[in-house]
């Protein structure tokens, strides 16, 4: 308006204010391009899609793409497409869990994991049966924790004997199993007891809850025969085939039969999942029948199965792989107890006082220090224990050699970058806790509930699709991370699996970071690409669980 | 319903529940200072081994160690090669390089969007473009070595007439420069966004154009929110390790940082230059060893300083609106 006016009297030009705009929209826009460039001549160094005939373009687009793309279209119309898209993302995410339980099975031997299987099963069956008896819950957490430590880790009675039932009791259900029992099963009798079955209790349960008796009946038997099919194929090992069946097929047909039971309006939105699928399959088909090749992908599944060599074309990163999944797991054991306890006792316990303030300020300047220190913390501290190791002390009469944790191990680089990522942790649970109305939490101590009370059932489930969402997020963070395991590791890494969490290390980033100064062409167009690839997959993988919780809560609580 | 006015009454502030619950939640928050105890401790224990006047009162052989005046004052880093040499110059040089140059590209980059986003994005817009910058500082640093040292290289040993060797600064300062630009945005925009509307529209009121507004009004009020962002990404930007550790070679040596042509030669910044340390042959008790935890001491109290001054930017020259 009085822009307007000053058009007309002076000297003002629209011109100045039109150019500025658009110079900080290209600005904006610029860095993104950049990355988005960079991205394209990675995913064209990784899956070298000019290396495929020009037909097996033309197949896919006639088969998969084009059908696609009208189905999806119509759909929007009805604005049923996201609910297509969220059934497609089903089986995808079944896929990615049983890669990670196939990472998993390499670092745990079948044996061991049906040894503990069985045991963790004596206590979870005394808290069922207790549950169903109806005794109080200080009995039935008693009983089952007493029970479950003497079936876990057993009674240590020096002298008495270790062999038959005394044997048992004395050693535990995981341990006794594996020395005493010879007659451990195979790899998918071990699956089909430790998963099939408690996978094919939970379907049948819940379809008893939201049916009837026989629905669930049907519910365990179908889960049952699917999961001993799998013994009359011959395309993959029975075992790969029974994981895949539990993880992909049960779980697609659960959220098919509930979305098509619950919502009976938005039925149409499985035209898009099925068009897809339909079209992959023939287009693959179609693909093999007229034998035409496809693109000469770096990233395949030798890549993922194989252990880094010297040779760009059999080079692999499952070792890698199985690093990284193992520090996650120690990362996420030591940073999510760790931080929401930290975010718990600042915005709930804390008073108002300078030693709280002088914690916060700690926790915003920890997120500060550079992730390389944090790498010399976990050498010093946890390795050589501030320069103590390897020396003696005498404590009470009795002289203790220090002694650190192995160099270079998981469970350390784990823990430097736990301790990395725990003020993005202790940061994003704060703001989670804080979004809770201080209204419930009067209303909570109005009716006399305690602060532990209040906090328990319910400051923290209102807070808890907050605290995942930043912890997921910060884990994902804690993939990338690469120097802190550098400098824990001190150049000695090494390219097998680690095998259990004392093991050296290593991960992903690692591998590419090892891979980087290879000289070799092949090396770093293909196969350092096609791990960039796997890398920012994974970190996508992560990302989208963070969305995908935070969503579903969201959803919940409105 | 008895159980659970049975638990009340059980259950007070002082029950051993109750207290548990509470020293619990204390010990994690306490965790937060143990980290940086230990962090100091650990640091100043090596540095202080590392230098020959402390060194030799811990029982360290002489040979081993230097003097911290070398240390700081002298410019020839050879920890590989005899004479073992620390001079901190040379890594600090390259650092300060580090700093320079992705300055160039983080700060007006991101400032620009920082007003873009508050001043003229529309909702919509805003909503796509927030998330999408930040995907800039979620990539892995180790990927962003990658990207300067397989693509952007090449491209810049095409461009520059003299050409640039398969290590240089200039590739690792753009890829760093363009990590740091979220972080320059998002804390320049709360402050804009803390800008309150009545003073844009006093601006509209005497006849500004938006050009006039966001320019002279809405930056110069927002200004030590700006500048505390230009701090905290720059103190990101100096302990960034793994894309200059692949992309900047592995030899420090001191050039002046204003010089533009130094940036195409290879020169490791003092992070680099502890991943050098970690992954050559070293022994846990030699020099290099220790050399480690002197740099990580002098990288640790360059980037505290650097927060606690955006810190005190950003607390004490902030306008108060109301």
């Amino acid at each position: 308006m009085a822009t307007e006016h000053a058009d007309t009297t002076t000297a003002v030009s629209r011109t100045r204010g039109v150019v500025f705009r658009y110079v900080l929209l290209v600005a904006t826009l610029s860095a993104l391009a950049s990355l988005g460039l960079l991205l394209a001549n990675v995913a064209v160094d990784a899956f070298d899609p000019l290396s495929a005939d020009p037909s097996w373009y033309l197949i896919y687009l006639c088969t998969l793409v084009v059908p696609s793309l009208l189905v999806g279209w119509g759909l929007r119309r009805h604005e049923l497409l996201v609910g297509g898209i969220e059934a497609l993302f089903v089986p995808i995410g079944g896929l990615f869990g049983a890669g990670a339980l196939f990472l998993l099975f390499e670092v745990i031997p079948f044996n061991v994991w049906f040894a503990w299987a069985v045991g963790i099963a004596v206590p979870a069956a005394i808290w069922l049966l207790t549950t169903i008896a109806g005794t109080s819950g200080r009995v039935r957490a008693g009983l089952t924790l007493g029970v479950g430590a003497v079936a876990l880790i057993g009674l240590p009675l020096p002298g008495v004997s270790t062999t038959g039932a005394v044997g048992l009791l004395t050693m535990g259900v995981p341990a006794y199993i594996q020395r005493r029992v010879y007659t451990i099963p195979n790899y998918y009798l071990t699956y089909l007891l430790t998963l099939a079955v408690p996978i094919a209790l939970l379907v049948g349960h819940q379809l008893r809850k939201r049916v009837s008796f026989t629905a669930g009946l049907t519910g365990t038997g179908l889960v049952v025969i699917a999961s001993l099919a799998v013994l009359f194929q011959t395309v993959v090992y029975t075992y790969v085939a029974l994981v895949l069946v539990l993880l992909v097929l049960v779980p697609t047909a659960w959220y098919c039969y509930t979305q098509w039971h619950d919502h009976p309006a938005d039925r149409l939105q499985f035209a898009f999942p099925v068009t897809v699928l339909i079209g992959a399959g023939l287009g693959r088909i179609a693909v093999w029948v007229l034998s035409i090749s496809g693109p000469n992908s770096w990233v395949d599944l030798q890549f993922l199965q194989d252990a880094p060599t010297r040779y760009a074309e059999s080079a692999g990163l499952n070792p890698a792989l199985v690093g990284s999944l193992l520090l996650m797991v120690v990362v996420i054991a030591t940073s999510f107890p760790l931080g929401v306890g930290a975010a718990v006792y600042l915005e709930e316990y804390a008073p108002d006082n300078g030693f709280t303030r002088l914690i916060q300020l700690n926790i915003s300047n920890l997120a500060g220090v550079p992730s390389v220190v944090y790498g010399l913390l976990g050498l010093g501290l946890f390795i050589n224990l501030g320069g103590m190791s390897g020396e003696s002390i005498s404590l009470f009469g009795q002289t203790i050699t220090l002694q650190g944790m192995p160099t270079g191990s998981v469970l350390v680089g784990g823990m430097a970058i736990s301790l990395l990522i725990l003020p993005i942790v202790i940061i994003s649970s704060q703001e989670a806790i804080r979004s809770v109305p201080e209204s419930l939490r009067q209303a909570s101590f109005g009716m006399g509930a305690t602060r532990w009370q209040t906090v328990k059932h319910v400051v923290l489930p209102r807070s808890v699709p907050g605290i995942l969402t930043g912890t997921i997020l910060a884990v994902g963070r804690a993939v990338g991370e690469t120097a802190p395991l550098i400098m824990v590791l001190a150049a000695s890494y090494s390219s097998s699996p680690p095998a259990g969490l004392l093991d050296k290390a290593t991960a992903l980033p690692l591998q590419v970071y090892s891979w980087a100064f290879e000289p070799d062409p092949a090396f770093r167009h293909g196969v350092l690409a096609a791990g960039v690839v796997v890398m920012i997959v994974v970190l996508l993988v992560i990302n989208s669980i963070a969305i995908i919780v935070r969503n579903k809560y969201e959803a919940k609580q409105q | 319903m008895s159980s659970i006015t049975a638990d009340l009454t059980t259950q007070t502030t002082k029950s051993p529940r109750e207290r548990l619950a509470r020293w619990f939640f204390f010990a994690c928050a306490a965790i937060s200072i143990v980290v940086t105890i230990g962090i100091v401790v650990v640091l100043v224990l090596g540095a202080l081994k590392f230098f020959r006047s402390t060194g030799v009162a811990l029982g360290m052989a002489p040979g081993d160690t230097v003097t911290l005046s070398s240390y700081l004052f002298e410019g020839q880093w050879t920890p590989g090669s005899e004479p073992q040499q620390f001079g901190l110059l040379a890594p600090l040089s390259a650092t300060v390089m580090l700093m320079l140059g992705s300055a160039i590209i983080a700060l007006p980059l991101g400032l620009a969007a920082a007003i873009y986003l508050s001043e003229y994005a529309s909702d919509r817009m805003r909503s796509v473009l927030k998330p999408a910058l930040e995907i800039l500082a979620g990539v892995p640093t180790v990927v962003y070595g990658f990207f300067a040292l397989v693509y952007i290289t090449p491209l810049l040993d095409q461009l520059v007439p003299l050409g640039v060797g398969t290590f240089n600064m200039v590739s690792a300062c753009i890829v760093v420069g363009i990590m740091i630009i979220p972080m320059v945005t998002s804390i320049s925009e709360d402050a804009m966004n803390a800008v309150p509307d009545s003073l844009r529209q006093a601006g509209y009121g005497l006849g500004a154009t938006k050009f006039d507004v966001s320019t002279s009004i809405v930056v110069p009020s927002a200004i030590s929110g700006i500048a505390s962002s230009y701090i905290l990404a720059l103190s990101r930007a100096i302990g960034e390790t793994m894309a200059v550790a692949i992309a900047a070679g592995s030899q420090s040596t001191v050039m002046n940082p204003l010089n533009p042509v130094a940036y195409f030669s290879p020169n490791s910044p003092i992070t680099a230059q502890m991943i050098q340390l970690a992954t050559g042959d070293i022994s846990a008790q030699g020099a290099a060893y220790h050399a480690m935890f002197a740099l990580g001491l002098t990288l640790f109290v360059i980037t505290l300083a650097m927060n606690i001054v955006s810190e005190l930017i950003s607390s004490r020259y902030r306008e108060v609106y109301r």
